[in-house]
């Protein structure tokens, strides 16, 4: 049995035995959270990173209008909050569980200590922070647009990439992540996606019915190359 | 016996998930299920590999996760079955 194999599945174990995952996992002692609990809040000093083993969590802020602005979403075999060795010292949004969510937490002094004996942790996490970092630069091409459909097409193949494959075209968002988030992501009003989905569901790019949602990942890809929006691979 | 561990957060797939298996297990003698939350024992989720929930394990081994209309057949069941016996 590979008792582990989740936490090989994060690109920052990739070419650690297993032995030595064990030892991180001593020295990050997972830890449990309810949906609605919070992880840390915005100003929290930034002095740790977390590895999400189970659930979805949501990083987001409030807007001076009292808005809640989403910057990103996790799922399983995710990292968040690594910006912590960064001059950046504090946290800018809130991370809360959007369900039942297990994290382990690597505070900055662990962390640099396994990076010094396992130096394939900093490589890895180095090729982590460049990916997220191209991520985040599509996604930003795909706000800039004017045009609320394509807005909304390239946070959700954004989402569907990181979500379980029920197909090989056919991607599930977890039904813990309302229309209000996305529509929070994507910067856009509720009525606006709920709207859109619609129309994206009768041209098959979107799947499901209800609170149930489903991306077509080639037809979505398709939509945005005809926009003229980066796809990553 | 045999106990087979079912893993559950707090909605209601583990609910529906663990009606069905106590169901299940009423008819195989030598199997018993065990409900555990995933909040009291956050260190064994990880060890074992747990990604979503409802969860089952059976000899520290995940079987089966997730939504459980995708998994919870009665095929699964025959699978189990023909597993334990062995």
């Amino acid at each position: 049995m590979d008792e582990l194999w989740n936490m090989r599945g994060i690109n920052l174990f990739n070419g650690l035995t297993r032995d030595e995952i064990e030892e991180v996992l001593r020295l990050a002692p997972p830890k449990s959270y309810r949906k609605g609990e919070y992880i840390f809040y915005a100003g929290d000093a930034a002095d740790a990173l977390f590895l999400l083993q189970l659930g979805t969590v949501k990083i987001s802020y409030v807007t001076l209008n009292g808005d809640e602005k989403i910057l990103n979403v996790f799922r399983p075999g995710d990292i968040f909050g690594e910006l912590f060795l960064g001059k950046y010292r504090h946290r800018v949004g809130e991370a809360q569980a959007l369900d039942d969510v297990i994290v382990c937490r690597i505070c900055e002094e662990t962390f640099l200590s396994l990076t010094q004996r396992f130096p394939k942790i900093a490589l890895n996490f180095i090729r982590h922070l460049a990916d997220s970092q191209r991520e985040t630069l599509a996604r930003t091409h795909a706000l800039m647009r004017a045009d609320a459909k394509y807005r909304l097409s390239g946070i959700l193949l954004s989402l569907a990439r990181r979500y379980c494959c029920t197909d090989p075209d056919w991607f599930e968002l977890p039904a813990s992540l309302t229309q209000e988030d996305i529509a929070n992501m994507a910067g856009l009003n509720r009525s606006t996606v709920s709207s859109l989905i619609n129309d994206l569901r009768r041209d098959g790019v979107l799947g499901g019915t209800g609170r149930s949602l489903s991306v077509n990942r080639t037809a979505i890809e398709a939509l945005l190359e005809e926009a003229g929006l980066e796809v990553l691979e | 016996m045999k106990t087979l561990i079912l893993y559950t957060g707090s909605f209601e797939p583990g609910e529906f998930a663990n009606e069905r298996l106590q169901r299940w297990s009423k008819t195989q003698p030598d199997i018993n299920i065990e409900r555990r939350s995933v909040h009291d024992d956050p260190v064994a989720v990880v060890r074992l590999g747990i990604t979503s929930v409802p969860a089952l394990v059976v000899d520290d081994e995940v079987v089966a996760q997730g939504e459980p209309d995708l998994w919870l057949t009665d095929n699964f069941l025959q699978s189990l079955e023909t597993r334990i016996s062995h």
